[in-house]
């Protein structure tokens, strides 16, 4: 589903962030991005969502190098993907309700069927009760919780969080964890970068390990290691 | 673009318009104060050019006739001078009449009025005169040659002579007018700077939320959409706020404002300010200020 062949990235200022990374992606896969700071984590989900393009090789989704894509037909490879992130990033002025509804109502989804695929979600992710609440009206688990519900309203190929417990305590990043999987059990791929060992360590899938820009492991069922 | 993505479009303006109801409000505050700058700028122009129209219409040129000139020929140059394009009245000032207006403006001194009653009308020493006024202050000259011509020369006793006056008159209405177009421009460009640098900020304050519209798949025209909405809205609520204060200053000023300067300010509908269509320029202007300025603002954070 996602290939990487030979993707190099270097920064305008000279900062070398990835460098000859051959990966495969099936559909389906559950895969942890480990690393330290500054390995290159951030920089590969960047590249997937096309927020940035390789300086050298390309990335094929679904076989079109996502590179090629013009600035304005990117939304469209977005929709097949949900972004969660470690800063959250939801709608400040928009109630939970409004921030998950918003990933439907871009591609012009009638709004019965909104209303729907709305509530089913937040029941998935726990937060029925707090559909009416604003981003600050909400702890930083549940606004977690409200992110991953947004990535997921439209039904995405592919997820994607760039370390998403970062900001929460123990129980609650379990729970995010929990909820991944869930996700990943009904179908959709999965792509987390993290370097919390004890998430990756329970998780027993795919754990890809980088170091410097480079891929130093990759295990088909494996551990937390740099 | 269906008509559900328009409708959300709208919604999501009117709620980021109020929900953000503090930057909504400082923006909004700027662009009333642009307009009302800018539409204060146009009543004073038009008020100054009402003014020197009307210092320009007290000008008149006064021919005075020998005396013993047959009223026959002064009428007859009063038909030739009334056809002249440039001349837009000639009024004929008879001698007896020349007396009468003297007995008027002296009433109260009864030693001038006796002076002058001594003489019969045959022998009355007052010129007859024509009175004529030009339509603009370049004509003025044209006029006085025509009087000093060799045909015309031989029965005119004198020509009151304002040259002096008009030339002077002149000068001070080309400078007025020269340095109220450079004021009207500078202010309403330093305003609408400040303008679209507000609304700019707003727009920087969220641009955390146009990268996460982007992120979530939203297309650039429906992102750019609200905000072009928005900037509709600051120059509705704008021109909306800037009349509320600018008419009932016009409203109590204007009565004022009118004796003060001895002219009509009613007549401000003659030089093009008409109060609605003021109004319709007033919302006009800010629509398009505001519209344009969101656009430009937010193109920025879209590259990603």
């Amino acid at each position: 589903m996602i290939h990487f062949d030979n993707v190099t990235k270097i920064y305008s200022n000279g900062t070398l962030a990835l460098e000859g990374l051959d990966i495969e992606i099936t559909p389906g896969e559950f895969i942890s991005i480990v690393g330290k700071s500054g390995a290159g984590k951030s920089t590969l989900l960047k590249l997937i969502t096309r927020e940035d393009i390789p300086t050298e090789g390309a990335i094929y989704i679904e076989k079109v190098d996502i590179a090629k894509i013009r600035a304005k037909d990117i939304h469209f490879l977005r929709r097949k993907m949900g972004v969660v992130f470690q800063d959250i990033k939801l709608l400040p002025t928009r109630t939970a309700f409004e921030n998950i509804a918003y990933a439907l109502e871009v591609d012009g989804s009638p709004n019965s069927k909104i209303k729907k695929e709305v509530a089913n979600i937040l029941e998935l992710v726990g937060l029925e009760s707090k559909a009416e609440a604003f981003p600050d009206q909400l702890s930083g688990g549940e606004k977690q919780r409200v992110a991953i519900a947004r990535a997921l309203a439209h039904q995405p190929i592919l997820l994607l969080a760039d370390e998403p417990t970062g900001n929460l305590d123990s129980v609650n990043a379990m729970e995010i964890l929990e909820l991944l999987e869930k996700i990943n059990a009904l179908g959709t791929t999965v792509i987390l970068a993290t370097h919390a060992s004890e998430l990756v360590n329970k998780i027993k899938k795919r754990v890809i390990a980088l170091d410097e820009g480079r891929v130093v492991s990759d295990v088909v069922q494996g551990k937390y290691k740099i | 673009m269906n008509s559900i993505t328009l409708f959300r479009i709208l919604k999501n303006g009117v709620i980021n318009y109020s929900r953000n109801f503090w930057l909504s409000l400082a923006a909004t505050s700027i662009m009333a104060i642009t307009l009302f700058t800018v539409s204060s700028l146009l009543i004073i122009k038009a008020v100054t050019d009402i003014s020197l129209k009307t210092i320009e219409d007290k000008v008149d040129i006064s021919v005075y006739f020998k005396l013993g000139v047959p009223e026959a020929i002064i009428k007859q140059i009063q038909d030739q001078v009334d056809s002249f394009p440039q001349v837009k009245s000639v009024n004929y000032i008879p001698s007896v009449l020349a007396r009468e207006k003297f007995k008027e403006l002296h009433k109260n001194e009864p030693l001038l009025i006796e002076s002058v009653e001594q003489f019969s009308d045959e022998e009355n020493p007052f010129p007859a005169s024509l009175a004529i006024r030009v339509a603009s202050l370049d004509d003025y000259q044209n006029i006085i040659t025509v009087f000093q011509a060799e045909n015309l020369n031989p029965y005119v006793k004198k020509i009151t002579d304002k040259r002096d006056v008009v030339d002077r008159l002149q000068k001070i209405t080309d400078a007025i007018k020269k340095i109220g177009i450079v004021l009207t421009i500078f202010f309403s460009a330093l305003t609408v700077i400040v303008l679209f640098n507000t609304i700019r900020l707003t727009i920087y304050n969220r641009r955390e939320e146009i990268e996460i519209m982007r992120l979530v798949g939203a297309s650039d025209s429906y992102i750019r959409g609200p905000f072009l909405i928005e900037g509709v809205f600051y120059g509705l609520t704008g021109a909306v706020l800037t009349a509320a204060l600018l008419y009932p200053i016009l409203y109590f000023l204007g009565p004022r404002l009118s004796s003060f300067l001895e002219i009509d300010i009613t007549k401000l509908a003659d030089y093009g300010l008409n109060i609605w269509l003021l109004f319709g320029a007033l919302v006009g202007l800010g629509v398009v200020l505001g519209a344009i300025s969101s656009l430009i603002a937010v193109r920025k954070y879209l590259k990603i």
